[in-house]
């Protein structure tokens, strides 16, 4: 053995040894910080594993505890599982390949609660804002259109239409909105007042301008005058006869200051009742206040966006950022099997060939997370042909799970083909039983308790050769009742009317257009029965205002109306009693006449 | 200093008594080193010039030498790389064979230049052993008294003496 150089051969056998027992004794935490450090910058939030076992003979990788944050709620873990084992083939890691048979996740939850909070420390922060930026060109696209689709939400008219219902509702004060100053009928009362006293006097000065008691005086010389007269001569028989002559023609006069008296007197006596007038005012004071009450109309396609438009934006922004990394993962196409290279050229030879990783059949358990009122779904199924590179598998990965507990029913299934140039992605996800908590609509006063009712879910999620299409159909049944009794002022009668919904259904989507733009819609026959409900809230609302506003300005004309009719009643009394006397003066003076 | 170490080494190497088929062998070995231009198996081929006793001067001479040859020698290269990857067919199953075990495939060797170059280097072994270890014959049966004679010889020698003794006082 003189021709081997020992010198250098056992030091090298020596470090190589070393190393390999470097590895056995601490690969287990070098590959749990790799997993760590994968994981968060795939998720963007913390990532913990309790314990990770590798063994070297057998080849073989288990894992307990594997906790990933959830980015949008760092309280919350988006997956939590409990163990996760798989045995990998020896030959494929040689040369760099993770291929598994068969592995196994048990304990599978999502939405648990965390103590601490998951999110990333400022460094790896930005180095996973750096990351997304770089790659994330579908998410990308997904973010601009939600953020729009989102202030389209914000803006939608039904969400200020009921804050003014509401506030309306809580402002249907009859005090502020009757205006004593503008109000028509209290107008209209004192331009009548007016209009009467102006005639009153009118008439007074016509009486006056008659100069009756002169008349009568006159009349009175005249006959005294006749009467003394004694026909002596031809003069007195010229000046008599002037006399009566004159005398005639008082009477005449007389007679027409009469006609007006007795006329005047018929028009005063009948010119009191002012009711027909004020009336006719005082509902036109009700219409100019009840308008004051009018809102306007509801659209009813609004009412279903704005309930449940931006929990689906959120719900497919999900779904399109795990398409997306599935997307990322798993590219369409392999590499080209032949490559010209500045320096020769690959020859490919027949090769059992294994992608970088590949696991056939990955077996899953575990439970949904627990509603409000302690139920959770236990589902077992399995993802098949997981694989870096699809164009080496022969079948798709497909995704199959299925739950149950006697009440509730999950079903999961997906496809995920990208073999060859173009892909194609399905998410079919159907619930029913559950809490209507899951369509996490906040509780409020215009809705029923959406949170009580039983849901049953149906949505599928496709993303084919690059476009995107969504869609989800809810069906809300078994509403429970409001309970009345807690609920105080105008919004119990809502309440009332909202208790009489107790189901609904709703239809969403969302689709990818070909400008690139996403476009969402949701339809909702709860749009109708809570436009009708708060319609008929309204109505009855504004009728009950309406009733109060004409009773209260009744009582206010009512008070103006006595004091100006007990002045015009005086005002009257005394024409009349004018008119009367000036009557019976002239009744006399034409009897002295006649006689 | 490592320029002065290496020139020293190469002196040596003709100067002294140092086997000439070691020198021959580090030689042969040491051309396929520098021909082949894929790194993995330049490990491959640094562990087997270690592994054995060899010379490695005339390795490190050899593949300097044959690095720059291999440079110029590209085209033709590939294509006798291509000849025996695609042309004798009947190697075809032994390729496979080593194509599917694990490691070997990183050694790039279903690459025409990298199979041209290890073909050549292979095929080189026995004659640049033979050339090698006739001319250290020759240089030493004729030329080493000489040279040894050289100023410059001494001065290197007197230099690298004086350098070490320096550096075991320090």
């Amino acid at each position: 053995m003189k021709f081997i150089r020992w010198n250098f051969l056992i030091p090298t056998v020596i470090v190589i040894a070393l190393i390999t027992l470097f590895n056995i004794l601490f690969f287990d935490v070098i590959l749990k910080k790799a997993f760590i450090s994968t994981g968060e910058m795939i998720f963007g939030a913390k990532v913990e594993i309790d314990d990770l076992k590798t063994s070297f003979t057998k080849v073989s990788l288990s894992m307990d505890g594997l906790r990933c944050a959830d980015r949008n709620d760092y309280f919350k873990n988006l997956i939590d599982v409990d163990h996760i084992t798989f045995d990998a083939k020896f030959t494929p890691i040689l040369r760099k390949k993770l291929v598994i048979d068969e592995m196994t996740v048990s304990g599978l939850k999502w939405g648990t609660a965390r103590k601490t909070s998951g999110q990333l420390p400022p460094k790896k922060e930005k180095k996973f804002d750096k990351k997304q930026k770089k790659d994330g060109k579908f998410a990308k696209l997904f973010e601009s259109a939600k953020n729009k689709a989102n202030e389209e939400f914000n803006k939608l008219p039904a969400v200020e239409t009921f804050s003014q219902i509401e506030s309306q509702i809580k402002d249907f004060d009859v005090d502020k909105l009757i205006d004593k100053s503008n109000l028509q009928s209290v107008k209209e009362i004192n331009k009548l007042s007016g209009e009467m006293q102006n005639k009153y006097k009118n008439y007074q000065t016509t009486f006056d301008n008659f100069k009756i008691e002169e008349k009568i005086e006159k009349n009175k010389n005249l006959i005294n005058e006749i009467s003394k007269t004694k026909v002596s001569s031809f003069d007195d028989i010229t000046r008599t006869a002037k006399n009566i002559e004159e005398l005639k023609n008082n009477k005449k006069e007389l007679d027409n200051i009469l006609k007006e008296l007795d006329k005047a007197k018929k028009d005063v006596a009948g010119t009191l009742d002012l009711s027909k007038q004020i009336q006719d005012a005082i509902n036109k004071d009700v219409d100019s206040v009840s308008d004051k009450l009018s809102v306007s109309n509801l659209n009813t396609r609004n009412i279903s966006s704005m309930l449940v438009g931006r929990q689906w934006i959120n719900r497919v922004d999900t779904v399109i950022y795990y398409m997306s990394l599935i997307k990322k993962y798993m590219p369409e196409k392999d590499k080209e099997p032949v490559k010209e290279r500045a320096k020769g050229r690959d020859v490919m030879f027949a090769q059992k060939a294994y992608p970088s990783l590949l696991i056939s059949k990955i077996n899953i358990s575990g439970t949904t997370s627990k509603d409000k009122q302690g139920k959770a779904i236990a589902f077992a199924g399995s993802i098949r042909n997981v694989s870096s590179s699809p164009d080496m598998v022969a079948e798709p990965v497909t995704l199959d799970i299925r739950g149950n507990n006697g009440i509730q029913n999950l079903t999961v299934e997906g496809l995920f083909d990208h073999r060859g140039n173009n892909s194609e992605d399905l998410l079919k996800v159907s619930m029913s039983g559950i809490s209507g908590e899951v369509l996490n609509i906040p509780e409020n006063d215009y809705l029923p308790l959406i949170n009580t009712a039983a849901v049953k879910l149906s949505s599928r999620f496709e993303l084919s050769n690059g476009k995107f299409s969504c869609g989800a159909d809810m069906s809300v049944k078994d509403i429970k009742e409001k309970d009345l009794s807690v609920i105080k002022g105008n919004i119990k009668y809502l309440a009332e009317i909202t208790n009489t919904i107790k189901s609904f259904n709703i239809e969403a989507k969302a689709k990818s257009e070909d400008n690139g733009s996403l476009s969402f819609d949701v339809k909702s026959d709860i749009d109708r029965k809570i436009s009708d409900a708060v319609s008929k809230l309204f109505s009855s609302k504004v009728a009950e205002a309406k009733s109060k506003v004409k009773e209260e300005i009744n009582k206010i004309v009512k008070e103006q109306t006595k004091q100006i009719e007990d002045n015009i009643k005086a005002q009257k009394d005394a024409l009349l009693q004018n008119i009367n006397s000036q009557t019976a003066l002239i009744d006399n003076i034409k009897k002295s006449i006649k006689y | 200093m490592f320029a002065l170490k290496m020139l020293k080494k190469i002196i040596v190497m003709f100067q002294s008594d140092i086997s000439p088929d070691q020198i021959a062998w580090g030689f042969a070995l040491g051309a396929i080193l520098g021909l082949v231009p894929n790194f993995m198996m330049k490990i491959c081929l640094f562990a087997v010039i270690m592994l054995f006793r060899v010379n490695l001067t005339s390795a490190l001479i050899a593949c300097t030498l044959f690095s720059i040859i291999g440079f110029a020698a590209d085209p033709l290269l590939d294509k006798v790389g291509y000849i025996f990857l695609i042309n004798i067919k009947v190697l075809k199953p032994f390729y496979t064979w080593l194509y599917n075990l694990p490691l070997v495939p990183f050694t790039k060797f279903n690459n025409t230049v990298v199979m041209g170059s290890l073909i050549a280097g292979i095929l080189l072994i026995v004659p640049n052993g033979i050339f090698a270890k006739k001319m250290l014959v020759y240089y030493r049966k004729n030329y080493r008294d000489k040279v040894a004679q050289w100023k410059l010889v001494k001065l290197l020698n007197t230099a690298l003496n004086a350098t070490a003794i320096i550096k075991k006082i320090g």
